[in-house]
């Protein structure tokens, strides 16, 4: 997973080029978003809800992919994965290396966000 | 042009949202498949819809298989994290036109949305032809049934003009206007299956002859209730010899009963009519029709429509005349 970045700021640029305002307004979203996410993936992982984690992993892995998380993405597409194997032990080390993961994305986020202010 | 995008999640909707609009698109943006359903339910749908395959309410695919033989076109573009090939295959199989899995490449979907277009033009063009053809043959059908009766295809263009006219000042939508217009040459259809002795008789109808002549509202109904599309002119045929009083025929109907349209013709008809020399009557003055339409208000003709003919009634002498500019 090492190759992967936490927050790959070309993605940023292709869909936003410099438009620091709009960056900000995903952030914002990104921000409310995220947490409540990984707030239902850790409940659904506690309940062994193989169902609900494959759902909402692959809401993640699609989001993330989307703004750049691309770590994040990937680990969320191996939750997809491993949900379908009810391998719920892996799900919790997958979980607990997305939260790590989304933390310094949003962190690298904001520090672009608010590049220049 | 309006594009709607349903997805539930918050970000991936603002991020196309601003990638759209930056293209100078109209975006409708849906949280979930059940609001999305009901956009594109509508009666003016947007031509292009963007879904995620998982959402909530409906999933994409679920709202592709219903928009697949839709009429118009809805080009549906079908957003994913899934890049199995057989979800792929399953997606185009179900009623996607394509797909794109995510992350989003703003270039990709520029691309996608440009084949939409192009599409959705042809339909277009072809649905604009295919209504040309069919305003054509229904013409020449409405034509035959005047000529039988020796009348000018200039009596169907006026009658055509004045219940366009109503049709509008009722304040309905173009495309009924259109069809009003259109439609209303059929009124008389039915004659086709009237005898010449009758027809084309140069005295007044005896009491046997006007009793078969009311039948040519039947026949037309008859000839064209069968057709899907001409519901309004079988309506029309049917009942533009109702009065608004309940005494005419075939049915019988009163006020509101009757079909607005066939009340219309009925006062597009009758103006004409009377306007007209015929083999047992000499022209009436434009003059003398407005005092008996106005004095048949509420008897014979719709009072809301005898209101909209005395505001316009210079229009229809001009139409008339032959000295108003065509519309119809």
């Amino acid at each position: 997973m090492g190759e992967l970045p936490d927050f790959n700021r070309e993605r940023i640029a292709v869909l936003f080029g410099n438009d620091l305002t709009i960056c900000k307004q995903v952030l914002d979203i990104l921000k409310d978003d995220l947490p409540s996410h990984l707030d239902q993936l850790s409940e659904s992982i506690g309940e062994q809800d193989s169902r609900q984690i494959y759902k909402t992993a692959h809401t993640l892995k699609g989001t993330l992919a989307n703004v750049g998380a691309d770590r994040g993405s990937s680990l969320a597409q191996r939750m997809v994965l491993a949900s379908q194997e009810n391998n719920f032990e892996y799900c919790r080390k997958l979980y607990e290396s997305l939260v790590e993961t989304t933390e310094t994305f949003l962190a690298e986020f904001q520090e672009l966000a608010f590049e220049n202010t | 042009m309006r594009i709607l995008i349903a997805d539930d999640d918050q970000s991936m909707r603002f991020i196309l949202k601003v990638q759209l609009e930056s293209w100078g698109y109209e975006v409708i943006s849906c949280k979930n498949g059940t609001e999305a359903m009901d956009y594109l339910r509508s009666e003016d749908p947007p031509r292009i819809a963007i879904l995620d395959w998982m959402m909530h309410g409906y999933t994409g695919i679920e709202i592709a298989r219903e928009l697949k033989d839709n009429t118009p076109l809805i080009y549906v573009i079908l957003f994913t994290s899934k890049t199995a090939e057989e979800d792929l295959v399953e997606a185009i199989e179900m009623g996607a036109h394509c797909f794109q899995t995510k992350p989003v490449s703003p270039g990709v979907l520029k691309s996608h949305i440009e084949v939409a277009r192009r599409l959705i033009d042809a339909e277009d063009r072809l649905q604009d032809q295919e209504r040309q053809i069919r305003i054509q043959c229904y013409s020449a059908i409405a034509n035959l049934a005047e000529k039988r009766h020796n009348l000018t295809g200039t009596h169907m263009k006026r009658i055509s003009i004045y219940s366009r006219l109503f049709a509008e000042q009722l304040g309905m939508s173009k495309e009924k206007c259109e069809d009003i217009a259109l439609y209303s040459s059929f009124h008389d259809i039915g004659k086709v299956g009237m005898s010449d002795t009758i027809l084309l008789s140069p005295d007044t109808y005896s009491k046997y002859e006007k009793e078969i002549m009311k039948t040519h509202t039947l026949i037309g109904y008859d000839i064209l209730s069968s057709v899907s599309t001409l519901r309004t002119a079988s309506l029309i045929a049917r009942h533009h010899h109702e009065r608004w009083d309940g005494t005419g025929y075939p049915d019988g109907l009163s006020g509101e009963s009757i079909p607005v349209e066939a009340r219309i013709v009925t006062l597009a008809d009758v103006y004409d009519a009377l306007r007209s020399e015929r083999a047992y009557k000499s022209a009436w003055a434009h003059e003398q029709v407005v005092e008996h339409i106005k004095e048949e208000s509420g008897k014979t003709f719709d009072p809301r429509l005898v209101k909209i003919f005395l505001e316009h009634h210079k229009t229809f002498k001009a139409v008339f005349d032959g000295t108003a500019v065509e519309k119809a």
